[in-house]
């Protein structure tokens, strides 16, 4: 690894200054820099690209709002690029990393308060630095009847995944739409409360979502706006019953058919989570590496697949959702649900009690109970060390979208020598179609395949009408320009934004396609 | 050289397993957290030499990782190590760099072809102690690299690489690949 850049622009002496005043603010411990392991923690080290591109010159953590407003004037007065990171650990999208070199990270992991649990609403008011499993904890520890919706990693933060527009496996699976109630820092120093919060003695700033007038929260997520340093979110009151199950189903071009039969489970609400359909070798990889059934080079052949399959009792496809609440009702639901689902040829049936010892399973049980876990990063170790990007467009919940994007997606992956590995996540009238590309960390030409694959995805897929919803930094310019309708109106709109309200362009530069005017007239 | 004279607990991925510390642990003896899996015959004979024979199913590193967490935090930690799959290395890794740690020594371990193969990184006197075991053993390779990493309390960065390969059978249950690791605070 390269030494850390500086800020562009900054010179050293000015560089050292900040920092010591930023040091002033948050004590020495917590204006990291000389700490080479410390600072090498804020490095994207899961990327496929070159992590110097990426690398922070320094991090700091405030404790709270006040030791963040001051944090934002130092970065005023030198004109410091700052990246603000709650937990940190979304790896795959690039960790706590910036996207430019030389940022300061502004680490809000210190700021971890569980504000509120409000048991009555059931919701919870958070800091950034809340993660899932010390929410998860908080309630279990109090016995409090309420589930949060964690993303796969137990370490990510609640309010950070919320505010890039995550998603979890329970009913309240869209993040975002459980989201209510925010204050945000302005660059200048500004506290806002949005919606119902900006009200005098406000009875239901976490109640109901709008206020009165524009609503804003939306143009805080997978921005560069504001510092988020509170979140509502809505929690799922513990239902009367639960019972995870899984359908497998033989073959590649079943999602067709499995997903036109999902459509209308879903919009009535009989499958009322966020049920994904999961590929092979997803579901397979958690419990297993390629080379137990394949040591040849390139994609995994048909008949090793077959062979895998077979061991692990999986599907080409393996649905995975949960029944909610009474015996009456699970049990009248799930005739529903099996009777449309039997109309697949080859499908087969299981509860928890058939996949006892099953990783995989239990792991996707946990998640759609809001139970956080860690063990989707088994996943990693498909070709020994591993790391991986994600390439993710949506997809209308149609066979054809599915079916068109699975085999434009495999097949080019194949032609690179790369499996396919993918999930369709299902929501309220969208899929999220999820592939994960496992790469070896240690491989520099195999990491080169990666990169010179994302890019004819990222083509491929807006050439057929496919946007993506998140992305790794080093596709965050490429991604955005996608989004490029009646001459990249969308994107003068978020410009217009960002030079209001951070005009000295501090705020994570970058973050989704959106830079400071001193950037973009660079 | 340090000598692993002491446990504060031992984790299976699985199940957090407490050990009893050997007979003869001095009070002042270094604080190891040993990590380990039950993945497969190799990182069970592993736990095993620790004293761990539970083989439990399962695979959530999150059943000990904030634990981890909290202990380096707490400075109630002097060295980890462990075998494991790469994910899990990755994930103890990215919880003890912010706690100032990094690998003194780390080795890969991979079945191919009917041999297996350890790449190894460290201190020449780490990769000697490791490497020596490996190639000679009589017992298990992976009770072998328990006894090895019990005495690299010492090393500082990787600076050297070598590799030992000797032939061996595949065992049934293996996933082909495996990785040993040591963090140690820097100083």
């Amino acid at each position: 690894m390269a030494a850390n850049q500086l800020p562009q622009g900054i010179s050293a002496e000015a560089f050292a200054a900040a920092c010591d005043e930023m040091r002033g603010v948050v004590g020495n411990e917590w204006l990291i820099r000389d700490n080479v392991q410390h600072l090498n923690s804020y490095r994207d080290t899961y990327s496929p690209g070159d992590i110097d591109a990426t690398a922070p010159s320094a991090a700091v953590a405030p404790k709270d709002v006040t030791e963040v407003q001051k944090i934002l004037a130092v970065a005023r007065k030198y004109k410091i690029p700052l990246w603000t990171v709650s937990t940190g650990r979304n790896y795959g999208y690039g960790g706590a990393a910036p996207r430019k070199a030389g940022c300061v990270v502004l680490d809000l992991k210190r700021m971890n308060r569980i504000i509120e649990v409000n048991e009555k609403h059931a919701y919870a008011v958070v800091e950034p630095g809340v993660s899932y499993h010390e929410l998860y904890q908080h309630l279990k520890q109090r016995d409090i009847k309420l589930w949060p919706d964690p993303a796969a990693p137990a370490w990510g933060g609640v309010l950070g995944n919320t505010a890039d527009r995550g998603v979890g496996y329970t009913p309240y699976g869209e993040h975002f739409t459980v989201q209510c109630g925010m204050q945000v820092v302005l660059a200048d120093g500004t506290v806002v409360e949005t919606g119902m919060g900006s009200t005098a003695n406000a009875s239901t700033r976490n109640l109901y979502k709008y206020g009165h007038g524009a609503w804003v929260d939306g143009i805080f997520t997978q921005s560069n706006f504001g510092v988020i340093t509170q979140m509502g979110v809505w929690l799922l009151p513990e239902p009367p019953g639960y019972r995870p199950y899984m359908v497998t189903f033989p073959e590649e071009d079943d999602i067709h058919q499995i997903t036109e039969l999902v459509r209308p489970l879903k919009i009535s609400m009989l499958i009322p989570n966020a049920a994904t359909t999961v590929g092979l070798i997803w579901e397979a990889a958690v419990k297993v590496s390629k080379a137990q059934y394949y040591t040849g080079s390139g994609v995994m052949p048909d008949s090793a697949r077959r062979k895998m399959a077979a061991d692990l009792d999986i599907g080409n496809w393996n649905f995975y959702g949960a029944l909610y609440g009474p015996d009456p009702i699970m049990d009248n639901n799930w005739e529903v649900i099996k009777e449309s689902f039997s109309q697949v040829p080859g499908a087969k049936f299981y509860f928890a009690e058939d996949r006892k010892g099953d990783a995989a399973f239990d792991y996707r049980a946990k998640l759609m109970r809001g139970i956080p876990n860690m063990t989707e990063f088994g996943l990693l170790n498909w070709l020994g060390p591993g790391s991986h990007v994600d390439f993710s467009p949506m997809s209308p919940v149609t066979g054809d979208g599915a079916l068109q994007q699975f085999h434009f997606m495999r097949d080019t992956c194949h032609k690179f020598g790369v499996d396919y590995i993918g999930e369709f996540l299902i929501g309220w009238r969208d899929m999220h179609h999820v592939l994960m590309l496992v790469f070896k960390r240690d491989d520099e030409a195999h990491k080169r395949v990666i990169k010179e694959l994302f890019e004819v995805l990222v083509d491929e897929a807006t050439s057929k009408g496919y946007g993506e919803y998140r992305t790794h930094l080093d596709y965050m310019d490429k991604i955005s320009g996608t989004y490029n309708w009646n001459n990249r109106a969308l994107a003068r709109v978020n410009e217009a934004i960002k030079d209001a309200l951070d005009p000295d362009g501090i705020l994570s530069p970058g973050k989704s396609g959106i830079w400071p005017r001193k950037d973009r007239d660079a | 050289m340090s000598t692993r004279r002491g446990f504060l607990a031992s984790t299976l991925a699985v199940t957090t397993v407490p050990l009893v510390a050997r007979a003869g642990v001095l009070s002042d003896a270094p604080m190891v957290r040993i990590i380990t899996e039950s993945t497969c015959a190799d990182t069970l004979r592993f736990a095993a030499r620790f004293g761990i024979h539970s083989s439990v199913v399962g695979g959530d590193p999150a059943e000990y990782l904030f634990d981890l967490e909290r202990d380096l935090r707490d400075h109630k930690i002097d060295l980890v190590y462990g075998l494991s799959r790469a994910s899990t290395q990755f994930l103890v890794e990215q919880t003890a760099l912010p706690h100032g740690y990094q690998f003194g020594y780390q080795g890969q371990h991979r079945y191919i072809k009917q041999r297996l193969l350890h790449s190894l990184s460290g201190t020449r006197e780490s990769i000697d102690i490791v490497a020596g075991r490996l190639e000679w053993h009589t017992r298990p390779w992976a009770v072998e690299l328990a006894d090895a990493l019990g005495v690299l309390g010492s090393s500082v960065a990787p600076t050297q690489h070598s590799e030992v390969s000797a032939a061996s059978v595949i065992p049934k249950d293996s996933s082909r690949h495996l990785v040993s690791w040591l963090l140690r605070p820097v100083a």
